[in-house]
């Protein structure tokens, strides 16, 4: 097995690789803690990072927002239960020339410096998350058993990963052998007044609409216990602002983009709608 | 769409309610029916308990039943009424100095200051409630009771002006002259104000009767929690059985129906020497170790005692739903549009095409295997003597499972799962039992194993951590004749960790927190439905926060039983 550095990168065509991947707005994050203080830390140490939080919170929006910070790209990948080693490594493709190789998310940013965000990884199938042991410790290194080349990652590289511990699939826990590469910053949904602002920023809607939506959403989340599995994230929160923007009365926009999506369940869907009319009053 | 009523009758107040009262502002209380005397006029609603709750005693709200039908806004509104008590509310207050009149006045003032101030949070709170303040119900006239319903329907709804004087004078006593006043005002204050203007109204010698007056409009409860305990006080409306027949209390109760006493735990008995058990250890907290050989499990076949359940084969909803897990699948050589590595032989068809002109097929990878092992289900049937307990439908909890453990097998074996299942119980460490239902290689529609669940009984408690190490074991058995299956163990219990000779809160909790950790080291999962009323927070310190989830009824397994099996769904 060959070792490769950038310079012989097989899809390195003399312009940016990652250019695709590169940020040029700054993305809104409002930090609620030392977390940005402390992503930079692990940059600096080459260190991989862990975010644990629920669904919708801030995780992904934290990431892209680091990324511009460090002036790096950022190749996100949303894994899934058929996301296999190839997907994120690479494979051999055949054009009318023959057969060439093209760089897997993974590879891509490991050959050319990038933040890789490999969102809910625990859903990857095994043999994905095996591929990842020797680039998240010290030798920083993926094997590209096909294509029969070590690559030594580039120095700006940064592996970030996320996972939501409330919900795991079966057999899905993340092995010790994984979570012990890691550093790992834990998030949660924003005290009300933060989540707010957040809500108001995003949709550009007024404060006070902001909190009762945020009012609503602190109320979802106390029905984890009744079977809800997870309660109103920030992120519905933005979507029914950004209704009632278009034109939408709150308690509509509310149902849409919160009460309805959360459950299936008829139980539950009463006590979501109960909890809208209880903020924004009943319709008509 | 809501529901228009609250169906009233069942063995429990629907969980929708409950679960609306908690999220409102996070606060614990149970929701019950008020089982007064029928045929005695309308009843109010009771909260118990103190606004925050005595020490150790949880905020119980009593429905009454004695209207014909709940409509659920009512409902709701008493619900979210007395949710503002809780939140807002102040300590229980002496009566002293304090005549009918003024406590009645000083009902309305308080009722008034808990919901301003829950509508300063939930705005829409206050069209619920006002709805009630108007209408043909509403109450109208010069009487006391009168009155003090105009006065609370002002003091809600500013948008509403009442001419009477002594209700302007209370609303712009109370409220000030920017309206804000109830946010500010205190119970004190609140009922210095009731001193002086229940003085004024006293003066007008309206006739009014304390032992039938009731708050209005009737979503509000009786206020009986404003004030410190008073025996001269005639009775509430509340019977004191009411508390004890929602308990969980294991005791023979000699007033239950037959059924229920049959079902009470049975007298201890020494193991049969004919039937030894294994011997597994416990986790003693404690000590912080593993006490050696401490649990002798039974394990033994059901007694079957027909006749077999009927309803089979599974619903089609849970097996459509079991159906979505991954499963035992052919493998298909050939060739795929995606996949890991090229096919050689596509490759060279594709080189042939491209020479000759044509555009090649584009199915040039090899097929991938489909990932997932089919799964190997052990579930583990509580039947302990809190199973003979009534359910949320009126049956015994028992009852209501047996047909969910028949269908989840039935559907788990048309879809080529692997299954077996066992009913569980204890009376102390030396006798844990594990009753078997249902064996791995045994059809899950054999008459036989209908008969075993149909004869199962309720007794005994739950020592559920000596219970999986059993089920683990028997995995591990079944492991090494039938490699390469996902294995999982499911519970489907009440939840309530109880034993005999354990009286040491917390004790059963974190032994089987212990066994759970010994499952996963061995790759088998752990899951938990809980059946309500039991309630699946309370196994998730042990099992998981995910591993759990609330089962209302045998309804909700094509709902809950995939998503456990499956993960999130």
């Amino acid at each position: 097995m060959r070792a490769t550095a950038e310079a012989s990168a097989p899809c390195a065509t003399g312009a940016d690789a990652l250019a695709a991947w590169r940020l040029h707005q700054e993305p809104f994050y409002q930090p609620v803690g030392d977390e940005v203080n402390a992503f930079e830390a692990a940059a600096a140490c080459r260190l991989p990072v862990l975010l644990k939080g629920p669904t919708g919170c801030g995780k992904t929006r934290f990431v892209e927002h680091m990324a511009w910070r460090l002036q790096r790209p950022l190749v996100t990948v949303a894994c899934h239960e058929d996301l296999s080693a190839g997907d994120l490594a690479g494979r051999w493709l055949l054009d009318a020339q023959g057969t060439h190789w093209q760089d897997g998310p993974l590879a891509l940013a490991a050959r050319h410096g990038a933040v890789c965000y490999l969102d809910e990884l625990v859903e990857a199938r095994a043999d994905a998350t095996v591929l990842l042991h020797p680039l998240a410790d010290t030798r920083r290194v993926l094997p590209l058993e096909r294509r029969g080349e070590l690559l030594h990652a580039h120095p700006d590289f940064l592996l970030v990963v996320s996972y939501n511990p409330g919900y795991q699939g079966l057999h899905k826990a993340l092995k010790p052998s994984m979570r012990q590469r890691f550093t790992a910053l834990q998030f949660d949904y924003p005290e009300a007044a933060q989540e707010a602002a957040v809500v108001a920023r995003e949709a550009g809607v007024e404060l006070p609409l902001a909190q009762q939506l945020v009012a609503l959403g602190q109320r979802t989340r106390r029905l984890h216990d009744h079977g809800l599995e997870e309660g109103a994230s920030t992120r519905m929160l933005v979507h029914a602002a950004a209704l009632v923007r278009a034109g939408l009365p709150p308690g509509a926009a509310a149902l849409q983009a919160v009460a309805t999506p959360l459950s299936d369940e008829p139980g539950l869907q009463r006590t979501l709608q109960a909890l809208v009319e209880a903020v924004f009053g009943a319709p008509g | 769409m809501r529901p228009a009523e609250v169906p009233i009758g069942a063995a429990s107040v629907p969980a929708g309610l409950g679960a609306y009262q908690q999220a409102l502002w996070g606060l614990p209380a149970r929701l019950v029916w008020l089982e007064g005397p029928g045929g005695q006029g309308e009843q109010a609603p009771v909260l118990t308990g103190g606004p925050s709750g005595l020490p150790g005693m949880v905020p119980t709200l009593h429905l009454p039943v004695s209207v014909p039908v709940l409509p659920w806004r009512w409902a709701e509104a008493v619900v979210s009424h007395a949710a503002a008590h809780q939140r807002f509310g102040a300590a229980p207050q002496p009566r002293a100095g304090l005549k009918p009149v003024q406590q009645a006045l000083y009902g309305v003032l308080e009722d008034a200051r808990v919901e301003a101030l829950a509508c300063a949070e939930l705005p829409g709170l206050r069209g619920l409630w006002s709805a009630f303040h108007a209408g043909p119900d509403a109450l109208q006239g010069l009487g006391f009771e009168a009155l003090l319903a105009r006065l609370a329907r002002v003091l809600l709804d500013p948008g509403w002006h009442d001419p009477h004087p002594w209700v302007e004078k209370v609303r712009r006593g109370v409220q000030g002259p920017d309206g804000l006043g109830l946010l500010q005002a205190t119970p004190a204050s609140l009922r210095q104000a009731a001193s002086v203007l229940g003085h004024d109204i006293g003066q007008m010698r309206l006739p009014f009767n304390p032992r039938s007056y009731r708050p209005h409009p009737g979503y509000r409860d009786d206020n009986q929690h404003l004030w410190c305990w008073d025996p001269d006080l005639p009775p509430s409306d509340l019977p004191l059985q009411g508390e004890a027949a929602q308990g969980r209390d294991t005791q023979v109760d000699l007033q239950a129906p037959p059924s229920l006493q049959a079902a009470a735990p049975l007298p201890s008995e020494p193991p049969p020497a004919t039937a030894p058990g294994v011997w597994h250890p416990e986790w003693d907290r404690r000590i912080g170790r593993y006490r050696p050989a401490w649990c002798c499990v039974r394990v033994e076949p059901a007694v079957p005692r027909g006749p077999a359940l009927a309803g089979f084969p599974a619903p089609p909803a849970l097996r459509a739903a079991l159906a979505r897990l991954p499963g035992p699948r052919q493998r298909a050589p050939g060739c795929a549009r995606e996949g890991e590595a090229l096919h050689p032989a596509a490759l060279v068809d594709a080189a042939l095409d491209l020479r000759r002109g044509h555009a090649p097929d584009p199915r040039l990878y090899q097929r991938q295997r489909v990932q997932g092992a089919p799964l190997a289900v052990s579930l583990l049937l509580d039947a302990s003597a809190s199973t003979a307990e009534p359910g949320p439908d009126g049956q015994p909890l028992l009852a209501a499972l047996r047909p969910s453990v028949a269908h989840s097998l039935a559907a788990l074996q048309a879809l080529g799962h692997r299954q077996a299942a066992w009913a569980f119980a204890s009376r102390g460490r030396l006798q844990v039992t594990l009753q078997g239902l249902k064996a791995w290689d045994e059809s899950a529609l054999a008459p036989e194993v209908q008969a075993r669940l149909a004869g199962l009984q309720s007794g005994g408690s739950t020592r559920l951590g000596a219970v999986l190490r059993q089920a683990l074991q028997e995995q591990l058995d079944d492991a090494a004749r039938h490699p390469g299956w996902r294995r999982v163990i499911v519970l489907l219990t009440d939840g309530e960790l109880h034993d005999i000779d354990v009286h040491e809160a917390g004790y059963l909790q974190a032994d089987l927190a212990r066994a759970c950790r010994e499952a996963a080291r061995h790759g088998v999962a752990v899951r938990a439905l809980v059946l309500a009323p039991g309630r699946p927070q309370a196994l998730r310190p042990c099992l998981g926060a995910g591993a759990c989830a609330g089962l209302d009824g045998p309804a909700q397994l094509a709902r809950q039983l995939p998503r456990l099996l499956g993960g999130h769904g």
